[in-house]
């Protein structure tokens, strides 16, 4: 077994590479073992790591600007900005579901495949609004949000 | 809302031919449900759990399962976009061998097309081909009672 880590500049570069290693390892299940970071930052000469929120917000605009026009979920929920977001994994909740409550998107997918859970009941199917609100009141029931 | 031409950049020929908003932008129905006069709901074959779907059509992403779906509300396949009078017509768009969008169309042979989570537009039906949504490649029709 081959294995190695990879130093990368910055959190754009990573994420690119964390998408390309995830493919590659699809195609070559457990012959690769890699590890993808940044490195450590010494006399203030390297970038400064973003905040998870940063990067939350950074895959957000970068999905919703570039998937606007479609109507297509396969595309939506394919593009690798929202491949990101779900790799976030639980941490992200709380910023999805707040990003939720200022600008809704098709966010629903990505709080499924994090959470494992789904709040919408099957007479809501389709209807954007009622979905938003059952995963909003959802985040506020398992205390991400406000009540 | 009051016209307003644009110019989009995932439709290039939308700087040469009418390309005109008609609504505000919305996430809450898509180009099918648009087509279809539902707005109530989006509809694509995508997750069952969000995505309004007939329940006896595959959830899959092919030409023939959407024009399936317009068959079950009346339309039939036909052989060109041209306006005929007493028809109410669907184009339904390819990329990759896959749909991507559909548009209905207006009594006076313009189209009208919901823009993903984006306005509707009317629009010529060349403005929007040959850009993110590819081309029309299906064309059906169904009797349109408002013409007589």
């Amino acid at each position: 077994m081959s294995k190695f880590t990879i130093e990368v500049a910055d959190t754009a570069v990573e994420s690119r590479l964390l998408h390309f290693l995830s493919d590659l390892e699809k195609n070559f299940p457990a012959k690769l073992q890699w590890q993808v970071k940044q490195p450590r930052k010494t006399n203030g000469s390297a970038k400064p790591d973003t905040s998870l929120s940063e990067r939350f917000e950074a895959h957000f605009q970068r999905w919703k600007k570039e998937t606007a026009p479609l109507s297509s979920t396969h595309a939506m929920f394919s593009h690798p900005d929202y491949l990101e977001i779900i790799k976030l994994g639980g941490a992200a909740v709380p910023l999805i579901l707040k990003k939720m409550q200022v600008d809704p998107q098709h966010l629903f997918y990505a709080l499924l495949k994090i959470t494992g859970e789904n709040p919408v009941p099957a007479v809501h199917i389709g209807k954007f609004d009622k979905m938003t609100n059952d995963w909003l009141d959802w985040g506020r029931q398992k205390g991400y949000l406000q009540k | 809302m009051s016209k307003q031409t644009i110019v989009m950049d995932e439709f290039p020929n939308s700087r040469l031919e009418p390309f005109e908003l008609t609504s505000p932008a919305t996430g809450k129905y898509n180009c099918i449900a648009w087509a279809l006069e539902d707005p109530q709901f989006f509809y694509w074959p995508g997750p069952k759990e969000f995505y309004n779907w007939p329940k006896d059509l595959p959830r899959e992403l092919s030409m023939e399962v959407f024009v399936q779906i317009f068959a079950a509300n009346g339309y039939q396949i036909c052989e060109n976009a041209s306006l005929e009078k007493g028809f109410q017509k669907i184009a339904i768009f390819e990329k990759n061998s896959e749909p991507t969008h559909a548009a209905r169309q207006l009594p006076d042979g313009f189209w009208t097309s919901k823009i993903g989570a984006l306005e509707d537009v009317r629009h010529s039906l060349a403005a929007i081909s040959g850009g993110m949504y590819g081309g029309a490649v299906v064309f059906l029709k169904r009797e349109n009672p408002a013409d007589f």
